[in-house]
């Protein structure tokens, strides 16, 4: 398939030169024109996604994939790191929702964005990110994604301080390319780790560096590495996870997230919400034949997931900030997708899981977008104001946006027959076969306790958020001047078409069984039949109905709790102040241990070397001592002298 | 007989020359005439460049046959200057003839020097107020001094030139120095380089004798020397113990250079007291002194003793240093030593490279020599510009916001601050990837140490950005309380950092086609060292065996 082939670059290709044009115009100044060339730019990669996904549908590959050749990159003997793609359904299907949902966003940052001194640079760094973080998910060799896994932390980082005169925001921006760095530095000890251990196969013996990192390969060293060095295998699948749960903001690398939206709202709607931070869950389902050999390795990604899932929604049920709500909820929600994949630790659930990964991924990138598309219109309209307590009852200031954020939020509290309800039930029924497994059935079984709790307190913060924004009594703050009006059409267009994909996508790509069946053609994932109990739908519609009715009737009750619930609020807006220990028990310490070593540098090494370079100076002081000027002094020293080298020379000829 | 080389070491001098006996006369002229003169260098670098990339390589690359490792494929040889040196220990006068050639490595570091010193001339005419005309003489000294240690061949006129650098460079430092005290920083500078000159005249001078022992007659040139010591090594002659103490006097000589870990205080200290503008030549080329004697002298004339002995010790100094060095920048305030201990850091990677004796790790190196000299000249050059509008820069005040006043700055410091941060698409990552993969394979523990410095190295690196360009818009006076004119940078000052922005980029998407240039010697030399090395390091991964049967 050539075409194709050459098809699929265009969706790198075309944000790449959006990007350029955008940086183009960025220096001239302009304020005006820039969104042109970045729409257009990234609407043609979402058609060309679309055409390749549906193109692939229909053709039944032998392999399963397919290498679009690009340039080599780098060459060490007779081995080269090549920038190719590869095409498999995982990675369409990640590559439709991001291009489509991005091509969306730029279309709202259209409005969004106007008159920001920035513009230009706004969207010239935007089509950055599409650009990294489509040849991330194309990628055909650890190394390679590696390379734009770092290239989306850079734009995150560049768009999160975007309003870089903003304290909060640089601030912001430095933690979240901290934070990841940290994970990011596990994850690249672990592919050079990888790409040793292969090199110790019969499989990797022959070739070089870096072709030992392609997935390919990859996947077949797998297998014999699990046998021979089973520990040194699940050492490097949980370096590699570390990268994943740090790019997603799990537990205990959650801590960026909620702080990057200080970034401009499109900006937390795409990358902090949609593409970026499902990317480790990309890596981890795109590793999943390499994970599936180290059960242990998935149980501790569930059970961090698991974890992160909850606390998160205890964090979001106490937080005042509107878009913090939707942070931590994303957090909360990418916990489910690692919840998901970890259940591949069972086996033959492999498939199933990445599965239900996939699915809730890509329904959660539809609602999430809108919430915070929605959440973008109420801060626009309140003159930058996000604080949920200086507003309320804003329905009929905003009657469009009223509805779209109500579509949004009953998709993730999981009404019935919205996308969120069936994916979410998907993660859940993975959990339950999960659960009964003889070995590490009991893990899952506790797991699924935990989404359940998630999915209630998922329900109720939602509503909490939605009705006390949206209904009671109308409160608009001053900050938003006297006309506070909905948003214009440009912005609203694009969510509509967003709320369409909150409404349907569950419904269109679950049951019916289309996602299931055209994820699973990729290869080394095999084709499972599942079923989910009618059970769990019922339940988890009560669940989700009692959540949303216990969110509506704390919504306008003030927020001051009693005894010991009063101190778990405090607990929860202070995010369980795990912030807080990090600073004390991590960055402190090692800038004490900076200013140690600084200590030492200055005043020990510099001394001691001060000292050597003295030496010759002091020697020089013993020396002139014997200098005394008196001959019969120097005589007697000539004499020792001579009679030293005699005994020396006699010494060593009898030796 | 190839006139690009002499030419490149004499234009400079000779310009240097003019500029001196002119006198103070024709101010305005000579800037012009020095920059013309370091523009020449320049093109004539860049020319140099694509000879050796043409060059055929007259190696024949039959099995069987030892060949040196190194080959130069561009020489200059003289007729008429031969002398025989007064060394003649064992009956065996040496024979010298002055002779100069470049191979990839050393073509890849004239083109660095070269282009850094021509944008260091030309910024001086913005950044230096007094005595301009002979500061830019001292340079052009110093730059033809350089040339001259990359074109060298042989151990003696190395060894010259690697000593004349300094110099020029006390007088740079003494003299248009402006830090706390210029004349203690370049008395250190010079006593620390000079102890460090003294073990290697030693270590040169046993080089030199060394074929004595394999019963050839003693020689001073690169290539003879080689090839000696590939025979060596093909024969499995066991090393002497002569050889390893000479490898500790090497290594001891260049670890001063390249500021080592515990010889290391020379270097924040001359960075700090010398103009940014001086600095940057230092920190780009000066300071790769050391590693260019390592991997042209050390690596490739003593790779058993050098295995055996030196492969770790040097390697994990080089792993601590990249950790030290950013912590250390971490805490310092002043952005100079800042700047000394991020360079330090980065000078760890190279040496880890350098130490991994893998085809990765010396390809790896030789390109991040390169890399890390683009990078941390813009950054000096970056800083003396901050540092003619603000005065001193501290880190240690709230956020400056200069980025609203500077937008051309900003930008600028951004790309270069993530270049060194090794961020993937710039040239900073290939090096570092590289140089971790060779080490890798010998040593998976370094490899854990090094990754370290990328978190430490962006730590630091953004601390910079956001300390000099975040925040509210910083108040527009001066040090002095003048209201600033706040000036955004002029084409003259912001050229030379987007053409080596340009050059970074590139080399950061095509690698390769940077690494054609030299790849063929690190490889040749990985071919000799690599089987060593695997000899020392059982665990070795099997590429090594493979390499040696290409």
């Amino acid at each position: 398939m050539p075409n194709l082939d050459s098809l699929i670059w265009f969706v790198p290709i075309a944000p790449m030169l959006g990007c350029i044009v955008c940086a183009i115009l960025s220096f001239r100044g302009d304020k005006h024109s820039a969104h042109v060339p970045a729409i257009v730019s990234l609407l043609v990669a979402a058609a060309c996604a679309l055409v390749v996904l549906l193109q692939w549908n229909a053709d039944t590959s032998s392999s399963g994939f397919e290498i679009a050749e690009g340039y080599r990159y780098l060459q060490i003997g007779n081995t080269s790191l090549s920038l190719s793609l590869r095409i498999d359904t995982l990675c369409l299907t990640l590559l439709t929702v991001v291009t489509s949902i991005s091509a969306m966003i730029a279309i709202y940052s259209k409005g969004y964005m106007h008159d920001d001194p920035g513009y230009a640079r706004y969207f010239a760094v935007f089509c950055g990110f599409v650009f990294s973080m489509t040849m991330l998910v194309l990628s055909h060799n650890l190394l390679m994604m590696y390379a734009f896994w770092e290239g989306v932390g850079t734009c995150s980082y560049l768009l999160i301080g975007y309003w870089f005169r903003k304290p909060s925001a640089a601030r912001a921006a430095t933690k979240a390319f901290l934070v990841n760095r940290v994970a990011d530095t596990a994850f690249l000890f672990g592919i050079l780790m990888l790409g040793y251990a292969i090199g110790h196969t019969d499989v990797g013996a022959g070739q070089g560096w870096f072709a030992r990192l392609d997935f390919q390969n990859i996947f077949n060293a797998a297998p014999v590495l699990a046998q021979k060095h089973s520990g040194l295998l699940s050492l490097i699948a949980l370096l590699l996870m570390i990268g994943a749960i740090g790019k997603s903001a799990q537990f205990p690398f959650h801590v960026w997230l909620p702080d990057a939206m200080e970034g401009p709202t499109p900006v937390s709607a795409l990358i902090h919400a949609a593409t970026m931070v499902t990317a480790g869950v990309y890596l981890m389902a795109r590793l999943a034949p390499l994970t599936v050999l180290t059960p242990s390795v998935l149980i501790t990604v569930a059970w961090l997931g698991g974890i992160t899932s909850l606390i998160a929604a205890i964090m979001a049920l106490y937080q005042d900030d509107l878009k913090r709500v939707l942070a931590y909820s994303t957090v909360s929600q990418l916990g489910y997708l690692f919840m998901a994949l970890g259940a591949g630790a069972v086996k033959d659930l492999m498939t199933v899981a990445v599965v239900a990964a996939m699915f809730h991924l890509v329904t959660h990138a539809f609602f999430k977008a809108l919430l915070f598309l929605s959440a973008g219109n109420v801060m626009h309209a309140m003159g930058d104001v996000i604080d949920m307590r200086e507003f309320s009852g804003l329905k009929r200031v905003l009657p469009k946006t009223n509805i779209l954020f109500a579509i949004g939020a009953a998709a993730l509290a999981g009404v019935p027959l919205l996308a969120g309800f069936f994916s979410k039930d998907g993660v859940l029924a993975v959990l339950l076969d999960a659960s009964s497994d003889t070995m590490v059935g009991s893990h899952f079984m506790a797991l699924l306790g935990i989404g359940f709790v998630t999915a209630f307190l998922t329900a109720v913060y939602t509503s909490k958020a939605y009705f006390k924004t949206f209904h009671g009594p109308e409160k608009v703050p001053a900050a938003a001047g006297h006309h506070a009006h909905d948003a214009s059409n440009v912005m609203l267009a694009p969510m509509a078409v967003l709320a369409v994909g909150a409404l349907l996508s569950g419904a269109l790509l679950g049951p019916t069984g289309k996602i299931s069946e055209y994820v699973s053609k990729t290869p080394l994932l095999h084709h499972h039949e599942h079923s989910e109990p009618m059970w769990l739908l019922v339940a988890s519609s009560i669940i989700a109905l009692a959540g949303i009715f216990v969110g509506y009737t704390i919504s306008h009750k003030p927020a001051v709790a009693q005894g010991p619930l009063k101190n778990f609020a405090e607990f929860g807006r202070n995010r369980l102040y795990i912030d807080w220990l990090y600073n004390v028990a991590i960055v402190q310490p090692m800038l004490s241990l900076a200013r140690f070593l600084e200590w030492i540098d200055t005043n020990i090494i510099g001394a001691i070397t001060d000292a050597v370079a003295d030496l010759p100076r002091l020697l020089g002081l013993a020396g002139q001592r014997i200098q005394t000027g008196r001959v019969p002094a120097y005589s007697l020293l000539t004499a020792v002298g001579i009679a030293a080298v005699a005994i020396w020379i006699v010494t060593r000829a009898s030796w | 007989m190839n006139l690009m080389i002499p030419l490149l070491i004499l234009v400079p001098l000779a310009s240097a020359l003019v500029i001196f006996f002119s006198g103070p006369r024709a101010n305005k002229g000579l800037v012009a005439f020095g920059i013309l003169a370091a523009l020449l260098t320049m093109l004539l670098s860049i020319g140099l460049c694509f000879q050796v990339y043409q060059a055929p390589s007259s190696l024949t690359g039959v099995p069987g046959v030892v060949e040196p490792t190194i080959e130069p494929k561009v020489t200059f040889v003289s007729e008429t200057l031969r002398f025989v040196l007064p060394i003649s220990v064992g009956g065996h006068p040496i024979d010298w003839q002055l002779s100069f050639g470049a191979d990839g490595i050393s073509a890849l570091m004239v083109l660095l020097t070269g282009i850094i010193g021509f944008f260091t001339i030309w910024l001086a005419q913005s950044q230096i107020k007094n005595r301009i005309e002979t500061y830019i003489a001292l340079l052009l000294v110093t730059i033809s001094m350089l040339m001259g240690v990359f074109l060298s061949t042989d151990l003696v006129s190395f060894y010259i030139y690697f000593e004349a650098v300094l110099i020029p460079l006390i007088l740079l430092i003494h003299g248009w120095g402006d830090g706390k005290n210029p004349q203690a920083a370049s008395k250190r500078f010079l006593l620390f380089t000079l102890a460090g000159s003294i073990p290697m005249v030693v270590g040169l001078i046993s080089l030199a004798m060394s074929p004595q022992v394999h019963g050839q007659p003693s020689t001073v040139s690169f290539s003879e020397l080689s090839r000696i010591a590939s025979q060596a090594v093909a024969s499995g002659i066991p090393i002497g113990s002569k050889d390893s103490w000479a490898v500790w006097l090497l290594l001891l000589g260049f670890g001063i250079k390249l500021a080592i870990l515990p010889l290391h205080t020379w270097l924040p200290m001359t960075y700090a007291a010398a103009h940014p503008n001086t600095t940057s030549l230092i920190a780009s080329v000066v300071a790769k002194l050391g590693l260019y004697g390592i991997l042209r002298i050390v690596i490739p004339l003593t790779p058993v003793a050098l295995s055996i002995e030196a492969q770790m010790v040097i390697g994990t100094l080089g792993a601590i240093v990249i950790v030290y060095g950013a912590l250390i920048a971490l805490s310092k305030d002043n952005l100079r030593e800042v700047l000394a201990f991020s360079s330090l850091s980065h000078v760890g990677f190279i040496t880890l490279g350098l130490m991994s004796l893998t085809r990765e790790g010396l390809g790896g190196a030789a390109l991040q020599m390169f890399n890390h000299g683009l990078i941390t000249a813009a950054m000096f050059w970056i800083l003396s510009m901050l540092e003619q509008r603000h005065g001193p820069i501290s880190l240690k005040s709230q956020d400056r916001g200069l980025a609203a006043q500077y937008p051309k700055l900003a930008v600028l410091l951004v790309f270069f601050t993530l270049a060194g941060a090794g961020l993937p698409g710039l040239n900073g990552f290939v090096g570092e990837l590289l140089t971790m993969s060779g080490m890798m394979r010998v040593c998976g523990t370094l490899v854990a140490i090094a990754v370290l410095g990328t978190v430490l190295g962006a730590w630091y690196g953004l601390r910079i950005v956001q300390r000099l360009l975040f925040g509210s818009d910083g108040p527009r006076i001066d040090a002095h309380g003048r209201a600033l004119a706040g000036t955004d940078l002029q084409w003259k000052e912001w050229l030379p950092l987007v053409c080596v922005g340009l050059l970074c980029l590139y080399i950061g998407l095509f690698p390769m086609r940077t690494m054609k240039l030299f790849q063929p010697d690190t490889d040749r030399l990985a071919r000799l060292v690599e089987p060593v090395s695997k000899q020392t390091h059982r665990d070795m991964d099997t590429l090594a065996v493979q390499s040696t049967n290409p």
